[in-house]
């Protein structure tokens, strides 16, 4: 009997034990991650056909530029997740028939039309000023890169305009060219494609 | 000998409540069930979520699908209890972090129970739930109405997540991930869903 007695009061101190340890509260977890890879996407806006056109003996000796930078610009803008350069290139320009027109007539010229500042999130043809200073087409050049604080940003922050002109005495201090009117130029239509390329700073 | 007489004879008399005494032996058990609150959580699907940005569409609308980027849930529990979930910022490893309140969620009802009947999800009774923040408490069900304790059943949920959407954004004021200029790499973080009693 007192055998049984014990096994009995054991029995219940085993079930107590186990509502002792009964589980009140629980965890699990989830795994979150999230991946960015650079991202970057440079899109000409406005601008994307610029036609000159010359027929005066003054476009002939003094090229042609529109001071109000509307008849002969372009505007880009670029998203970027990391900082970015946009180098500009340019093909020969050609008549279709083996006539060229040398390249270096085109000049050109930057300007911030976002909201990020030249100096502080980016240069324009390696300079701090906007506008910037005159280049001419030609030789592959890098147009914009990051500085200072970065260039990463949306499309609204890093929004530009290329102002084109040809055949400008500014243009011509630049190339050093003589006048379109000086270098017997046969008349007719030439066309290049101007390359825009937007890459991650090393 | 007249003592020993009586004596016998008052053995004789006594000896039916002895023998009945020997053959009527009690003793007492005792009896009791304690019950303890029991509550187990398991997530039974999608404990790895994993967000891919590489478009300026995904920098800048940020990420969400009703077919990707969920996790199911279930609860048994013997008596009413909450949710919470918790979280921190997600980190890459090497000391670069991604604000939390980039990510969100929402919760709908999975299993038999309902919200508004059973549990409240987000402090709400629809199902889905309105988008909420992630952040490091937040209780995603309570139990309200005729209360939710039951089986896994009954309880089972499922978590929507998104990353950065415009709808997000309203909530946490943050700017898109473009504009957060995020370096490029694998930022990771543990959700914690923790169920307990009802305070």
């Amino acid at each position: 009997m007192q055998a049984l007695k014990g096994s009995i009061v054991l029995f219940f101190a085993l079930l107590l034990s186990f509502g002792a340890i009964a589980q009140t509260d629980d965890t699990d977890e989830i795994n979150i991650s999230a991946a960015f890879s650079s991202s970057i996407d440079l899109t000409v806006t406005s601008g994307d056909n610029i036609s000159f056109v010359v027929a005066s003996l003054e476009q002939y000796t003094d090229g042609l530029a529109d001071p109000a930078g509307v008849a002969y610009s372009s505007i880009f803008e670029v998203n970027a997740s990391v900082d970015f350069k946009v180098d500009l290139s340019s093909t020969d320009f050609t008549d279709g028939a083996g006539n060229t027109l040398n390249a270096g007539n085109f000049g050109y010229t930057l300007e911030d039309a976002g909201t990020y500042q030249v100096g502080t999130n980016h240069l324009l043809l390696g300079g701090s000023a906007t506008p910037s200073s005159m280049a001419v087409l030609g030789a592959p050049q890098t147009v914009v890169e990051a500085a200072g604080s970065g260039n990463a940003g949306p499309a609204t922050a890093n929004r530009f305009k290329i102002n084109f002109e040809l055949g400008t005495a500014a243009a011509r201090a630049v190339s050093g060219l003589p006048t379109l009117l000086s270098q017997n130029i046969a008349p007719t239509t030439y066309t290049s494609v101007v390359t825009l390329t937007a890459s991650a700073m090393p | 000998m007249h003592s020993v007489r009586i004596c016998s004879a008052l053995l004789l008399a006594l000896l039916p409540v002895l023998l009945r005494a020997q053959a009527d032996e009690a003793d007492d058990i005792q009896l009791s069930a304690a019950f303890e609150a029991s509550i187990d959580l398991r997530v039974t699907e999608g404990d790895n979520i994993s967000f891919v940005v590489a478009t300026t569409s995904e920098y800048t609308g940020g990420l969400a699908s009703p077919y990707q980027y969920f996790s199911e849930f279930t609860v048994t529990s013997s008596t009413a209890f909450q949710v919470v979930l918790s979280a921190s910022d997600l980190a890459d490893g090497a000391g670069r972090t991604l604000d939390i309140r980039n990510l969100g969620c929402r919760l709908t009802d999975y299993g038999t129970h309902s919200a508004g009947v059973q549990h409240l999800l987000m402090g709400g009774a629809a199902s889905p739930s309105p988008l909420a923040l992630l952040g490091p408490s937040l209780t995603l069900i309570s139990a309200t109405g005729s209360g939710n304790a039951g089986t896994a059943a009954q309880n089972r949920f499922r978590i929507q997540f998104e990353l950065a959407t415009p709808e997000l954004r309203a909530l946490s004021g943050l700017p898109t991930l473009l504009e957060q200029r995020i370096a490029p790499g694998v930022y990771r973080t543990v959700i914690l869903l923790t169920a307990s009693p009802m305070p």
